[in-house]
Formats: structure tokens, C-alpha cells, sequence
């Protein structure tokens, strides 16, 4: 058996937002009577309730927003056979409150910081399982 | 104090089972002990108990759970006791949600004398399930609808409550407050411990009854960064359960009673996020609890004199202290160093040890501690003075607050 993570399963809801992440695009669902963009997808909009809801391709740049390494206790095998690892949430430049997890691939947990910018990229987790994954600026740079 | 006399409500009895790690004895047998406990502190006869309330949540739900072995509901217990209620209630949540519900039986008519009692299962081994291996070996998330909901957009990450939904939220008050280290968290982990062993009913005390060292804590395995293992209740079996009935009849009963002050509900978020463990939305439903816990009390965080605050992770402890106003903003982590929050300093916090110091039995320590104190009833382990509690159980929609008294309203 290979391991792999839990794999994400799209609902109605969410089902633009994998089709986007599959074409390595990140869609997010944003309001036409607002304009507020929100994640995850909902029904109808949580900041006015307006149902005309359509998603829009957003700049994948961001900003740590928490992290931490999980060191011991993980209970699913994957993320036992590989911890430690990183993980956390980054929260997008384009509206407060838009935010993703992430594990900051190519990071140490001495590098992460809170606000320290970072670029959507995106992993194939399994064959045909694509998810967003965010990486700090300045890795990113540094490995140019 | 108001002029309108917003609670008639009391508690006026309680009982603990014994405690294991796992499940060495039936669940549905140690919530009759506790319960049955209960009764005889308040000095009733089971034939008065007219109202039976719990929280039956089990924290590892696997989806195939019997009532009275993994989860222990309120009419498991009317059968147990062969009680004849005109009410009863399965809460869900947390004992918080139940004990809000108990108050407002009695304070309404609807019984006389509430049981309210709370289970706790821990299979001895296990997880919260979340994820499972299918017979494909294909690995797959489990769990309900909500759940699964969210799941979708953390599982493929190893993002998992409740860990890390303490340690993400600890790493962004370390940034926000420059404050909030392990060195100063140790203090109120290791006061926890202290408290712990103090009571009898303590998983510690029972089990392995010897004091945290700073060494023990700051060497301690990690299990998400900056949570510890120590910042982590340990799970056990065991259960709790408490008469609660209006000021009046409380004061014919066989001890002093906990006279209900004021109280306030946890609600769900206002707008669905990504996950529940962001920093400011957990320090603002805390302080919006804080507001009308101590609106409905008519008192302020200044005349208390405990704090019984969930621990089921250390940091919670810190979010319901600023939360509550107990302290400034972002000088938590100050506040608890220098033995204030000892059972003989400025603010004595969880003086029964609370989750860490006596094992995981989801704030049924916190009510305990909260109401035996300011009854005077708690033997060895009594703050003098203690005669206004404020006892605050759970996070988000599954918490609730309460402030308790020596005197009647
Ligand atoms: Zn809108």
C-alpha cells in the first residue's frame, strides 16, 4: 500500500474550487452584491446573504497567518510516517479572513514566521489529487 | 447588585466515580456511581430526583457506540435508577451546555431536583476518529456531514484538532503579544499538577502522584509545537454528576448550597471560517461571553475570587483569563507567574487541578471545584474568602460560563 494523505473529496460547494486547484488555478468564491470574497465556498454569502455567488481566480500571494510543527501524535499513517512536519494557516493579501492551510514546503519550523509572505503552489498529493500549498517568499527566491 | 433577581437556581450536591485510565470499569457503572454519589451529598431519595439531564457526546465517537459503554445518556440513567422524571434532557456540547440546561429546569418548574451528570469513555487506546483506512487500503476521511465539510480542506494537510487547534492559535498570540512562551506556560501547568494532587479524585493524585518539575515540562515530548504533552489533560474514564435545584429548596437540603449568580452560553460563529482555531475569533467569543456572564451576575471580574477555567489544552486557560477580563489584554503569561494563581495568591485558578492536574473529565472538575468552594465545603484544598466563583467550561458553542455564589441572590 502507498501512502498518501487523506485525499480531498469536492461536495456541490466545493466542486469549482478543485476543478480550479486540478488546472492549478485557485478559485475563490466571491460575492456579486458585496464583492467580499469567502473560503470555504458556502451556499450564500456570510457577510450579506446574497446568493449570487461566482468564483474568481485570486493572486495566491499571502502571509503566514499560524504555524506550528507537529512533532508527535499524528493519527493518520501518512502524516505519522513522515513527522515531523510543518503545518499551518496562510491568510490571503486580497481580503482578511480568506485562509488556507498549508505545510510551507521547503521550510524549517526556525524559518516560519508570522506575516512572512508567501506564493500559492500546488502539490499532487496522489495521482490525480491536486491541493494548494503555500511557500515563503523568500525559499522560493532563495532557490532560484 | 441589580434590583431584578435574575437566578433561582442552586447547586446543591455532588459525586464523583472513580477514575481509570481506560475502560477498566462499565461506563454506565461509574455514571450511576457518581450520580448516585451526588444524591446522597444533597440528601435526597432517588423517588425526589424529577428531572435528569446529561451531555452523552462522546469525545471518541466511532459511529458504533452503546449507550452505558462509550457514552452514557439520560435515559440509560432513568432506567439505572429506576427514576420517574417529568424531565429529562441528552444536551449536546459540553457539560456546560447540560449544567445551563439543569438551571433552567428548575429556575422555569420544570423539575424540582435536576441530576445533572456528565461520562467521560477512553478506550485506553485510539484516537478522535477523523480519518480511517477503507478495506481497499485507500485512506479516506471519516465522520459526520459537518465534519466532513470541513475535512476537506485540512485533512490532506495533517491539520488536525485539538492539538493543533491549541498550538496555532499559542503561535499567533507569541507574535501578537511578544509573550507566551513554554518557560512562562510552565507555571501554570505546574500549579495545575500541584492542585491536582491535593484532590482525591484526581486521575494524578490516584495514579501517580508526584509534582511536575520545570525540567519534567520544558523536557517533555513535543506534540505540536509549542503544545507539549503536559499541556494536554490525560484522557480517562470516569464520570460526575451534581443536584441542582432552586435556592429555596437548597437550603433544606443536607450541605450548604452553590447559589447560581449569573450565567451565559457559548454560540456558534457568526460567519463559517476555514477553522475554528483562530486567535482572535476564540479570544472574541470569549470576551462576548465574559459580557453577558458578568451583565446577567451583575458583578465583574474583579469581585471573584476563584477562577475555575477549562484546561482541556494549557492555552485554553489563558484565552478565558483574558477572555473573561480577569486580566489585561495579552498579560495572561505574566499574570499567571509568581504564585498569584496558587490557592493562596491574588486570583487561585483551577484549585481541584482542573483537566491537566486531575485528568480529562471536561470541566466537570472546574463545576466542582467552583461550587465546593464557595459552599465551603472543600476540606483541605479550601481558599479562604472564597465566596464568589467564576467557573467558565469548553470553547465556541460548546462552552458555557457561570458565576457562583456563597450567598443567595
Ligand atoms: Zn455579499
Amino acid at each position: 500500500m502507498i501512502l498518501h494523505p487523506p485525499l480531498p473529496v469536492a461536495d456541490d460547494l466545493s466542486q469549482a474550487f478543485w476543478e480550479g486547484v486540478n488546472e492549478r488555478r485557485l478559485l475563490v468564491q466571491r460575492c456579486a452584491a458585496c464583492r467580499r470574497f469567502q473560503f470555504p465556498p458556502d451556499a450564500s454569502c456570510a457577510s450579506c446573504s446574497s446568493t449570487e455567488l461566482s468564483f474568481e481566480e485570486v493572486s495566491g500571494r499571502g502571509a503566514v497567518f499560524s504555524f506550528t510543527e507537529t512533532v508527535s501524535g499524528a493519527r493518520h499513517p501518512y502524516f505519522q510516517s513522515i513527522s515531523p512536519y510543518l503545518v499551518g494557516l496562510v491568510q490571503l493579501e486580497e481580503q482578511e479572513g480568506l485562509i488556507f492551510a498549508s505545510n510551507f514546503p521547503g521550510s524549517e519550523y526556525a524559518d516560519l514566521e508570522i506575516g512572512a509572505p508567501v506564493d500559492v503552489e500546488f502539490q499532487e498529493i496522489a495521482e490525480g489529487a491536486v491541493i494548494p500549498q503555500f511557500r515563503l517568499r523568500t525559499v522560493r527566491l532563495a532557490e532560484r | 447588585m441589580s434590583m431584578t433577581k435574575r437566578h433561582s437556581a442552586a447547586f446543591a450536591g455532588f459525586g464523583q466515580s472513580r477514575v481509570f485510565r481506560g475502560p477498566e470499569a462499565p461506563l454506565g457503572d461509574l455514571a450511576v456511581e457518581a450520580s448516585l454519589a451526588a444524591i446522597k451529598d444533597a440528601g435526597l431519595d432517588l423517588s425526589q430526583i424529577d428531572g435528569v439531564v446529561c451531555t452523552p457526546d462522546a469525545p471518541f465517537s466511532r459511529g458504533d457506540s452503546a449507550d452505558g459503554a462509550e457514552f452514557v445518556s439520560a435515559s440509560y440513567m432513568v432506567k439505572a435508577l429506576g427514576v420517574d422524571p417529568r424531565w429529562t434532557a441528552d444536551v449536546p456540547g459540553t457539560i456546560a451546555n447540560s449544567t445551563l440546561a439543569a438551571i433552567r429546569a428548575v429556575e422555569s418548574g420544570a423539575c424540582n431536583y435536576a441530576l445533572l451528570f456528565r461520562a467521560l469513555h477512553n478506550p485506553g487506546s485510539g484516537t478522535y476518529g477523523h480519518t480511517e483506512e477503507t478495506k481497499s487500503g485507500e485512506i479516506q476521511m471519516s465522520g459526520t456531514d459537518a465534519h466532513f465539510a470541513v475535512e476537506q480542506f485540512r485533512a490532506s494537510y495533517g491539520l488536525y484538532p485539538p492539538a493543533d487547534g491549541a498550538a496555532l492559535p499559542w503561535s499567533q498570540y507569541q507574535a501578537k503579544y511578544n509573550s507566551g512562551s513554554r518557560e512562562q506556560m510552565a507555571a501554570l501547568v505546574m500549579q495545575a499538577r500541584k492542585n491536582g494532587l491535593a484532590y482525591e479524585g484526581s486521575y494524578w493524585a490516584q495514579y501517580k502522584p508526584v509534582d511536575l518539575t520545570i525540567g519534567d515540562y520544558l523536557g517533555a515530548r513535543m506534540v505540536s509545537r509549542p503544545v507539549c504533552i503536559f499541556d494536554c489533560d490525560i484522557p480517562v474514564q470516569g464520570a460526575g454528576a451534581f443536584i441542582i435545584t432552586t435556592a429555596e429548596r437548597a437550603r433544606d437540603l443536607a450541605q450548604p448550597p452553590a447559589y447560581v449568580h449569573g450565567i451565559a452560553d457559548g454560540v456558534p460563529a457568526r460567519r463559517s471560517v476555514t477553522v475554528d482555531e483562530a486567535l482572535e475569533e476564540q479570544l472574541a467569543h470569549n470576551r462576548d461571553i465574559g459580557r453577558r456572564l458578568w451583565a446577567d451576575a451583575g458583578c465583574g471580574p474583579g469581585d471573584v475570587s476563584i477562577a475555575n477555567l477549562y484546561d482541556g489544552f494549557s492555552i485554553m486557560t489563558i484565552f478565558w483569563m483574558e477572555g473573561l477580563g480577569l486580566c489585561g489584554e495579552g498579560e495572561a503569561f505574566d499574570f499567571i507567574q509568581a504564585g498569584r494563581i496558587s490557592p493562596t495568591g491574588q486570583l487561585p485558578i483551577n484549585p481541584s487541578g482542573g483537566n491537566l492536574g486531575s485528568g480529562r473529565l471536561h470541566g466537570i472538575n472546574h463545576l466542582m471545584d467552583g461550587m465546593l468552594q464557595v459552599a465551603g465545603r472543600s476540606g483541605k484544598r479550601q481558599v479562604k474568602g472564597a465566596d464568589l466563583a467564576v467557573v467558565a467550561v469548553g470553547m465556541g458553542w460548546a462552552a458555557g460560563a457561570f458565576v457562583l455564589g456563597k450567598d443567595p441572590l
